[in-house]
């Protein structure tokens, strides 16, 4: 025993002692690490892992009538999706959920995960040792029906970048590539390890592979239960076998894994070693593939012969909506089936073996260790995170060019008009029409490419966020340095074409002033999007709330198109809050101050202003004082739009995505 | 032979015995039984050969197209008869030619190259022939959402049935379709679409097989009918199409998962794999045939399934592969030889029994009295209207938007003074007006165009109505809220923010933002014809309405404008609009001179108009020009529509 302790010691396995903890069984636990048999031990035989559900039944409340009722107001009903289902799953075997749409398949994989949202009744055990969310993580991998990947990486990249996250943070890269390899190997990737994964625009590599890579990611922290959710939807008849083929290799290897599937095909039937099927939240069904047929056989539904008997007893057991008459029939025939399977001797030995395996390792005295592997650094992470997307950024020529060359491509518009700036009076309007367009013009390419570029990013986040991967903080911090190169980039092009075109108040000082206005600005209309982004998920609404923002910012705290002293005080106030306000006085003040005008002698006009300060002083007065302050705001515009980026993800949360 | 009022009591009989009764409802009294064969069919691509638009349309660069090049055989060799009273099913895994020889039948080809003889009774025809005989049912609905079943299966009826056709007897042939499809108890109901709710998927798929049903044709094509529905409605559907291939019609439909329930419905089958055909005959012998052939279908599997996955190449290993080409092979080589036999029986025996032609020139003319240019106008702009108004949601938004940005821009300018530093804001106020609505209005117009490309492409093709009517309605349907809108989008704005209290002032304002509002319409209808997605279309918009902005005359004074590119400021509707806008309010005003001032002042409203060098115009000049430029783009958006295929794309 003292020298178990020591190992434990030296592996810095954490000790939790609480009641409800999932614990993780020792001798089990060292027996996978270090790879030797077990030890023929006393009077037990070797256990198998088994996952337990007992009694689940599960809520979700949901709002009727429409939203703009308000949660207060709104009646709440309700629903039950599963009723008291009682299953155990045992290592080494396949199993499939079958149902029609909206039986609870899904929810039951959400429950196993602890990801669920509504009220759970009933224990989820592992072997005999109640689960916790926080427990469940370090056995469970749950793969979602979407395949959520970077389109530009290649397979081993994609798999590489996902374990250095998951991986602990001890692991060297050697350790780290075995691993990859491994888990290549094992999903049968090895041809296509070198290919983009693609996506709608890119060619890449098919949708069962793509699937795979997916369940491979799964795969790295070798979980002893694997969730999969639908895998087979949108594949076709050849690589759905084979794929239900590797996941049969998988289970028998020693894992315990679960898939759920809707419209399973007779030749994936023989496949699989236990199968559940559900309806309406209960079961119809919880026994060995082959039994299943005999089964409903005995109760009065035989199969026909050419007929697949997933299809057959999918329809038996689903409801038929089509009319009021044809519901009720339906649905008294499935409540007959639940009763006839609660009562049969298939589901009391379900129930048995459950209590048994719950209630016969209790007895047992074993010491009971939680091991928690170390997290990856935050150091690795960012840099992870940063290289996956600069990676992904690299690989695709649209992104990488629009993000160094866009900014660059609204310059005809803003010179191709007005070529060198002439200094007459008219020209006073010019510059104000230019410098119009210098604020806004950056702000909004930010937009544009933040909408175009951050929505595959923001998924994958969402997907690894739930995994527990890393931070919200870590994800947007990455995103935002990895940025600031390009931008600083495009809008260093755009400065200095503007600038040289028009003929700006030439001095290299001031040059400087106006490219770190564009670069901030444009930066922010990327930030700012990308916050908007974590509010609203429709990359269409975000577009047009971010250039909402922009415009209504641009017309009240420029002063450009509207001048502050005479507007309505409440939007005075709201111009303070703005960054529009004190990027367009820092470009008016640099442009204008020191410059003089001509007075050519046309017609009856006066002259109105022949010096730049006056102008300054009519329109823009303290503006020159005013620059050293003006440019804290804007620095500090930078850090709190990233502080609300940040607050803003965190207050909207992760969807549930499926 | 039956006379109206027993069509009408057909109506309120049980649906089952409708269909029989019902058909005899067109001029013709009776549907021609027609077997339709195709004696080898072979269908190939080239790619090379697309022209310039189709080649846009696939959203491909030039560079990218020459990828795939050289010749494809889509069909190879396809010889088949299809028998009036029998529900014949395509099956093939995807990519097995299934839509495209669909495609062939009902002559909706347009590249590349078709061989073979397609016989009607035995007789062998055109492909209008084919078509005046045939409906073809396309995978996808393409429905307008906000119109009840009747109303959608009404306007479509009064565009197809022949101008001999009644008002009455028209909608008595569109009960008894509602009726054989069984549609009865939801046809007051909305379609719906993904956004709005509406009637179910199975009975959105049934709408559009009473689309096509309305002429009653003879033979009808249904391309993968049962995708994207449930068990139990697929079943029904099937059983549906079943009842109406009973019925004297030639049904033919493909299906790639046939489930077995469904597959028992089957009279024919057909599978094919990489377009050729394996195998063709009753579906209640293809076990036998199989199994004859060595290949034997296991228990408890889906005959459908089994067969199909058997004739499919699996990729999934080279060994795989490698034999599945063999099956392949070897079942290809079996049918040919037992074909090659049968075939010239099947078509010999036809012969016999032809029909006259003078029936079949008979169905012909019934096919050339239908409605004229006018009656399809006034159809389309009673649907366009009706579709506008029912959408609640939509009408809505766009109220709110108008009224929201109109409200915002008067409050930001309320009451704007006339001191020295606010004739910039004035000048502002008119660009601001000018320019925000017109703007705004672009991205909608082009998003709703780009939605009903969806529906406006199949009719076309249906031949149910020319450009010519589509385009007026369209123009004329939406005149009524246009103006709507802009009158809530001028009076806030105008009054919050004070402008001169002179009805004529106002009518000019009016007028010049309704007609710059029109334009901006015109242009986005424009470049939605002219692009094939979403995207490219705004793009294109939005560069025009960017550089008309630039050279309005705010920004860049018109003086200071490069003299290169003077032209553009010329044709800018943008312009005009801005300097009428000016013109209208601004020569009224005079400004205040503080005592004091270090400047000189600009006192009255004709020195500002000078200082942005848009003096030297009139209202009437720039109405002038604007509406020219509505003309401009109205014409070039009827000759896109005209030359330029409206295929959908997804967004």
């Amino acid at each position: 025993m003292s020298s178990l302790r020591s190992k434990i010691k030296g592996k810095q396995v954490e000790i939790l002692m609480e009641e409800n903890a999932c614990f993780y069984d020792l001798t089990y636990y060292l027996n996978g690490c270090t790879n030797q048999n077990p030890d023929a031990d006393e009077d037990e035989r070797q256990i198998t892992p088994t996952l337990n559900l007992l009694n689940i039944s599960y809520n979700v409340s949901e709002f009727l009538g429409p939203w703009w009722k308000g949660a207060c107001f709104r009646q709440k009903k309700q629903k039950r999706v599963l009723n008291d289902i009682n299953i155990q799953f045992r290592s080494g075997e396949l199993t499939a959920i079958l149902g029609s749409s909206g039986s609870g398949k899904t929810s039951l994989l959400d429950i196993i995960a602890s990801r669920s949202n509504g009220q759970v009744g009933g224990k989820v055990y592992y072997n005999n040792y109640l689960c916790t969310a926080e427990v469940i993580k370090q056995y469970a991998a749950y793969v979602m029906q979407a395949d959520r990947l970077l389109h530009n990486l290649t397979v081993r990249e994609t798999i590489r970048y996902a374990a250095l996250l998951r991986l602990p943070g001890k692991m060297g890269s050697k350790e780290i590539d075995e691993k990859v390899d491994k888990a290549i190997a094992e999903m049968g990737l090895k041809h296509v390890a070198d290919s983009r994964v693609g996506g709608s625009v890119v060619r890449g590599i098919s949708g069962g592979e793509r699937r795979r890579v997916t369940i491979a990611i799964q795969l790295l922290q070798d979980p002893k239960i694997l969730l999969l959710d639908e895998p087979t939807t949108g594949l076709d008849s050849c690589t759905t076998r084979h794929l239900v083929s590797s996941l049969s290799d998988i289970a028998h290897n020693g894992k315990i894994v679960i898939l759920t599937i809707h419209q399973p095909r007779s030749d994936v039937f023989k496949m699989f070693d236990k199968i559940g099927l559900l309806s309406m939240g209960e079961m119809v069904y919880f026994g060995k593939s082959g039994q299943m047929v005999e089964y409903f056989q005995d109760l009065g539904y035989p199969c026909p012969t050419y007929a697949s008997p997933f299809d057959h007893y999918v329809d038996l057991a689903s409801i038929d909506r089509r009319n009021h008459e044809r519901e009720i029939e339906t649905m008294s025939k499935v409540q007959k089936l639940v009763q006839a399977f609660s009562n049969s001797s298939i589901n009391d030995e379900n129930i048995h073996n459950i209590e048994e395996e719950t209630m016969r390792h209790s007895t047992r005295r074993t010491m009971l260790f939680f091991f928690k592997p170390q997290p990856p650094s935050l150091m690795r992470v960012l840099y992870c995170l940063i290289g996956r997307m600069l990676v992904n950024l690299k690989r695709d020529r649209t992104i990488y060019m629009s993000r160094l060359i866009m900014l660059s491509l609204f310059v005809p518009f803003v010179c191709a008009f007005l070529g060198h700036i002439k200094t007459d009076q008219k020209s006073i309007q010019d510059r104000i029409g230019l410098m119009y367009q210098s604020v806004g013009v950056p702000t909004y390419v930010g937009i544009l490419i933040a909408v175009g570029v951050f929505p595959p990013l923001r998924d994958l986040y969402f997907r690894e966020c739930r995994d527990g991967l890393y931070s919200t903080t870590s994800f947007l911090l990455s995103y935002a340095i990895h940025v600031i190169p390009f931008q600083a980039i495009s809008a260093m092009i755009f400065s200095i074409i503007v600038y040289w075109v028009t003929g700006l108040h030439p001095s290299w000082s001031r040059f400087a002033i106006y490219y770190a206005t564009i670069f901030v600005l444009h930066f922010i209309g990327e930030i700012m999007t990308v916050g908007v982004m974590g509010v609203f998920f429709n990359p269409q609404i975000a577009n047009s709330t971010s250039a909402l923002i922009l415009s209504a910012s641009v017309l009240i705290a420029t002063g450009f198109l509207r001048s502050f002293p005479s507007m309505l005080d409440i939007f005075q106030w709201g111009s303070w809050l703005s960054v529009m306000k004190y990027s367009a006085e820092i470009l008016v003040a640099n442009e204008f101050s020191g410059l003089n005008f001509t007075c050519p002698p046309v017609q009856n006009i006066p002259c109105q202003y022949p010096t730049g300060e006056q102008y300054l002083a009519d329109y823009y007065p303290d503006a020159v004082e005013h620059m050293r302050r003006n440019f804290w705001a804007l620095g500090g515009f930078m850090v709190s739009f990233l502080f609300f980026t940040i607050v803003a993800f965190k207050i909207r949360g992760i969807p549930n995505m499926h | 032979m039956s006379s109206p009022t027993e069509v009408i009591s057909n109506v309120e009989e049980p649906q089952e015995k409708a269909p029989t009764q019902t058909a005899d409802t067109l001029e013709t009294n009776r549907r021609l039984q027609i077997d339709l064969s195709v004696d080898k069919l072979c269908y190939t691509v080239n790619p090379k050969n697309l022209n310039f638009f189709q080649k846009l349309s696939t959203l491909q660069m030039p560079w990218e197209v020459t990828e795939c090049s050289g010749p494809q055989k889509v069909l190879d060799n396809v010889t088949f008869t299809a028998k009036s009273g029998q529900l014949l099913a395509i099956m093939g895994s995807s990519g097995s030619g299934k839509t495209s020889l669909l495609d062939v039948l009902a002559g909706r080809i347009t590249v590349g190259e078709i061989l073979g003889d397609v016989y009607l009774n035995g007789v062998q025809q055109n492909n209008s022939m084919i078509r005046s005989f045939s409906a073809y049912v396309k995978q996808d609905d393409r429905l307008l959402p906000h119109l009840t079943i009747k109303e959608t299966l009404m306007f479509v009826a009064e565009l197809k049935l022949p101008t001999t056709f009644t008002s009455k007897k028209i909608e008595d042939r569109v009960d008894s379709v509602i009726a054989e499809l069984g549609l009865r108890h939801v046809s007051n109901s909305k379609v719906g679409n993904a956004e709005s709710r509406g009637v179910s998927g199975g009975e959105r798929r049934r709408v559009s097989i009473g689309i096509q049903l309305l002429l009653d044709p003879s033979i009808i094509f249904l391309d993968e009918p049962t995708s994207g529905l449930d068990a139990f409605t697929a079943h029904h559907l099937v059983e549906t199409l079943a009842n109406m291939s009973r019925n004297n019609r030639t049904v033919i439909m493909s299906i790639h998962q046939p489930r077995s329930d469904i597959f028992e419905l089957f009279d024919r089958v057909m599978i094919m794999t990489k377009g050729n055909v394996v195998y063709n005959g009753e579906a209640a012998k293809m076990v036998d045939y199989f199994t004859n052939l060595g290949y034997p279908c296991p228990h408890l599997t889906n005959p459908g399934d089994y067969y199909i996955d058997l004739v499919t190449l699996d990729p999934s290993s080279e060994e795989t592969e490698k034999s599945s080409r063999q099956t392949m092979a070897n079942l290809l080589q079996n049918y040919t030889q037992k074909r090659s036999v049968v075939s010239e029986q099947e078509i010999s025996v036809h012969t016999e029994e032809e029909v006259p032609m003078m029936d079949m020139l008979n169905m012909i003319n019934k096919f050339s009295q239908s409605p004229g240019y006018f009656r399809q106008f006034s159809v389309l702009f009673r649907r366009c209207t009706r579709n506008i108004l029912e959408d609640y949601l939509n009408l809505s938004a766009q109220f709110i938007q108008a009224f929201a940005m109109s409200f915002v821009v008067g409050l930001v300018y309320y009451k704007l003074a006339y001191g020295q530093s606010n004739i910039r804001d004035w000048f502002g106020l008119m660009y601001i007006l000018a320019a925000l609505y017109p703007y705004m209005v672009i991205l909608d117009v082009i998003a709703q165009y780009h939605n009903e490309r969806n529906y406006l492409y199949c009719e076309l093709e249906d031949h149910l109505y020319a450009i010519g009517p589509y385009y007026f309605a369209k123009i004329f349907s939406e005149l009524p809220l246009h103006t709507f809108y802009v009158i809530v989008y001028v009076i806030p704005a105008y009054f919050l923010a004070g402008l001169t209290n002179d009805v004529s002032v106002f009518f000019q304002v009016f007028g010049l933002l309704y007609l710059m509002i029109y334009c901006s319409r015109s242009l986005a209808m424009l470049s939605s014809a002219i692009l094939p997605n979403f995207q490219l279309s705004c793009f294109f918009a939005q560069t025009f309405f960017s550089m008309f902005i630039m050279s309005a005359g705010f920004f860049i004074n018109l003086d200071n404008i490069f003299s290169g590119l003077q032209w553009v400021s010329n044709i800018s509707y943008l312009k005009w609009g801005f300097q009428g806008l000016v013109y209208a309010e601004i020569p009224k005003l005079t400004f205040e001179c503080s005592v004091n001032a270090t400047v000189p002042c600009i006192e009255n409203g004709d020195q500002a108009i000078v200082l942005y060098a848009l003096d030297g115009g009139s209202v009437l000049e720039s109405v002038l020009a604007i509406l020219g430029s509505i003309f401009a783009y109205l014409l070039l958006y009827f000759i896109c529509l005209r030359f330029i295929p409206q295929k959908p794309h997804q967004m």
